[in-house]
């Protein structure tokens, strides 16, 4: 499943030539297969049994200079990032941000109301003494941090967009995919369909429009 | 060496003579799921309780549950509706039943987030086994104590007047030097931030249940559930660097809650009250009733849910250590507060520690002492922290010790202050009662909810925790069985 955004990135930055094991079918040299671009076929699902298998798989597939591509894994499959080439995420710091965003926010709430709106007199204690606004400027920080956290990792994952096709069900269970898009600048169907084989898939299945 | 189940496990890693890198001794850790479960087989034995129709006993115990939380509407109607005067609380004791069942259930909701968060935080793979259930317990504990304080203030539909929303009268604003103005922000930040990190976690499991999902209507609720979750790696690096950074926020924030819950009697001038241990001992209090109630749920769970093969006797005996562990930080602090009334010379100080040990509500006091410091001393024995009748007959006395703390910690303290004139004492009215043991049947209802409609075992975590993840058996041999 590849996103609109990086779609865009890839027609502005074609892949760089990787290896040949995979060739851009140009000129239709393989118009004999049964399934094309032109059969509603989305793209191919290869279907692998294990995480080591579809690790090196999804290394192959990078080295081999796919762009768009995706793993679909039941649990998370530690090494996977790398193998994909996608690098660190930048959650952390949209945490970061909106935390001072928090600290910031609860700060002016406390010494707005209490110092500048309407000063006072609590028992004797000074008027803006820090120490009694700490806690609730941890606690909105920790808010504002958590649930900006979740919602950009869920975003920027995709998570929050319902309409996908449909690959596989045993994919959220038990399956481990590598999904190929047929816009994949190094897409060909038949020498693609052979090279998943090649890399340990069970199945290779193409996708069709609509499913 | 196979591990069909608990009986095979010893707690202690196996040694195999001659196994080792240089021929000797290969020491193994033994296994986190026994069973020689495989992936589809995980999913498979946590999904089907929400995929069939409630059995007998759910109903039974639903029935119960439900009965035992109107109990607890009944007294919530009654106090909103009359007032607060048909509780026990009176002069001099003006913090009752309310506060002590606010304490107590958001203290048994820590263990939740000290599992999920703190426990991810050390990297022990055995909390995937039981993260989910126990951040279940943490939210419904944390909804059950929200209402206390609400209910307590008299008048809940000016519950906004907390919150500090611009007004035409003054403007008057809420006081941010009052650990009460503390406690809103806390309390609420802690729902929130657990409900999140909770649906976080489950957002894989939920797109599990819908994949396998027949029925249109399952289908389009776990649909809606589940976003657009499809497992791709692309949101997997986002989602796991985001779950740890809620880890990390969350772990301040367990300590944060409890500290400022003990900022309601600590910012106090009363002897008792007034202690800078408070923050540390309420803390540590809490952890240890939050574990208690997660090994009780836990002990009945996994038998009725046939989950024994996830929750095993090793995580079982885990907890209980915490739970020994904790239970002597408990009785530490309990001494060190005798010792401080003695040592600080405060006259005043002094003798609240003698009326809470020796005073009319000795019994509460040592209730407390013995549930709490005592009795999980059993667990210094291997033989009692693998034993399930013992484990659920301490962890029983703990839940209740563990209430009693916060009983002597309210009353005790205020039946008898500076002046002989206003001393008093406390009992509990009908009201009470009924809003105490109502609020079991509240919780329990939402746990049992919970159970039938969510995964009660993190299946994607647990997944990743399978020898089969973790590179130690050829793949082929643990692979699925079509079934």
């Amino acid at each position: 499943m590849v996103r609109k955004k990086s779609r865009k990135q890839v027609s502005e930055r074609p892949a760089s030539a990787g290896a040949d094991e995979v060739r851009v079918g140009g000129g239709g040299e393989d118009t004999g297969e049964a399934v094309g671009a032109d059969d509603g076929v989305k793209g191919l699902l290869a279907l692998y049994e294990d995480p080591e298998t579809i690790l090196h798989a999804a290394r192959k597939a990078r080295e081999a200079g796919f762009t768009r591509w995706d793993v679909f894994t039941p649990f998370p499959v530690h090494g996977m990032d790398e193998a994909m080439g996608l690098g660190r995420s930048r959650i952390p710091w949209v945490t970061l941000v909106a935390g001072l965003c928090g600290t910031a926010t609860a700060l002016f709430i406390q010494f707005g109301t209490m110092v500048y709106s309407w000063p006072a007199n609590y028992g004797g204690k000074p008027v803006g003494g820090w120490p009694a606004f700490v806690p609730i400027t941890f606690e909105m920080t920790v808010l504002l941090a958590g649930v900006t956290t979740a919602l950009a990792a869920l975003w920027l994952g995709g998570v929050l967009r319902w309409k996908k096709p449909k690959l596989d069900p045993d994919l959220t269970c038990h399956r481990f995919g590598i999904y190929v898009d047929a816009t994949d600048p190094k897409y060909d169907v038949g020498k693609a369909r052979e090279w998943l084989e090649s890399t340990g898939a069970i199945e290779v299945r193409p996708v069709k429009e609509g499913a | 060496m196979a591990y069909p189940d608990d009986s095979a496990l010893r707690g202690l890693p196996r040694e195999a003579p001659g196994e080792g890198v240089l021929g000797g001794p290969l020491f193994e850790r033994e296994p986190l799921v026994t069973g020689g479960k495989n992936y589809a087989q995980v999913t498979q034995d946590v999904v089907r309780w929400s995929e069939r129709y409630p059995t007998r006993k759910w109903w039974m115990a639903m029935g119960i549950a439900g009965a035992v939380f109107t109990l607890y509407l009944i007294g919530m109607f009654g106090t909103t509706v009359y007032g607060t005067g048909l509780l026990g609380i009176n002069h001099p004791v003006g913090w009752g039943s309310y506060i002590i069942n606010f304490v107590f259930w958001i203290g048994i909701g820590h263990a939740g987030t000290l599992i999920s968060a703190i426990l991810f935080l050390f990297r022990q793979k055995w909390r995937t086994g039981i993260n989910r259930t126990a951040e279940a317990m943490t939210i419904f504990a944390v909804m059950v104590a929200g209402t206390f304080p609400l209910l307590h203030t008299g008048r809940p539909w000016f519950a906004y007047w907390l919150t500090p929303l611009p007004n035409g009268r003054g403007p008057i604003w809420p006081n941010f030097n009052s650990p009460l103005a503390w406690d809103v922000f806390a309390v609420s930040t802690y729902l929130t931030i657990s409900l999140v990190f909770w649906y976080l976690g489950l957002l894989p499991d939920l797109a599990s249940v819908r994949d396998r999902a027949r029925h249109p209507w399952r289908k389009a609720l776990y649909n809606a559930l589940a976003l657009g979750w499809n497992g791709s790696n692309r949101a997997w690096r986002h989602y796991e660097s985001a779950y740890l950074m809620l880890a990390g926020l969350s772990t301040p924030l367990v300590f944060s809650v409890h500290t400022i819950v003990s900022f309601d009697f600590a910012t106090a001038g009363l002897p008792g009250w007034h202690a800078t241990i408070f923050p540390p001992y309420f803390v540590i209090g809490a952890i240890f009733s939050g574990f208690a109630m997660v090994v009780t749920l836990m002990v009945i769970m996994r038998k009725v849910y046939g989950l024994e093969s996830y929750i095993t006797l090793n995580h079982l005996e885990a907890m209980n250590k915490i739970i020994m562990f904790t239970g002597m930080v408990v009785g530490f602090a309990y001494s060190t507060e005798f010792f401080m009334a003695w040592y600080g010379g405060n006259a005043y100080e002094g003798f609240i520690f003698k009326n809470r040990a020796f005073g009319p509500y000795w019994w509460a006091y040592w209730i407390m002492f013995s549930c709490n410091a005592f009795i999980p001393q059993l667990f210094w024995f291997k033989k009692f922290r693998r034993s399930i009748p013992v484990m659920f007959f301490v962890v029983i006395c703990v839940n209740i010790g563990m209430y009693f703390e916060r009983y002597v910690i309210v009353v005790t303290t205020l039946h008898r202050d500076f002046l002989p004139g206003s001393w008093g004492m406390y009992s509990f009215s009908p009201f009470d009662w009924m809003v105490l043991i109502g609020s079991f049947g509240m919780f329990f209802t939402f746990f049992l909810l919970f159970t039938r409609v969510f995964p009660v075992v993190a299946i994607s975590e647990v997944k990743g925790i399978l020898p089969a993840s973790q590179g130690r058996v050829p793949a082929a041999k643990a692979e699925v069985s079509h079934g």
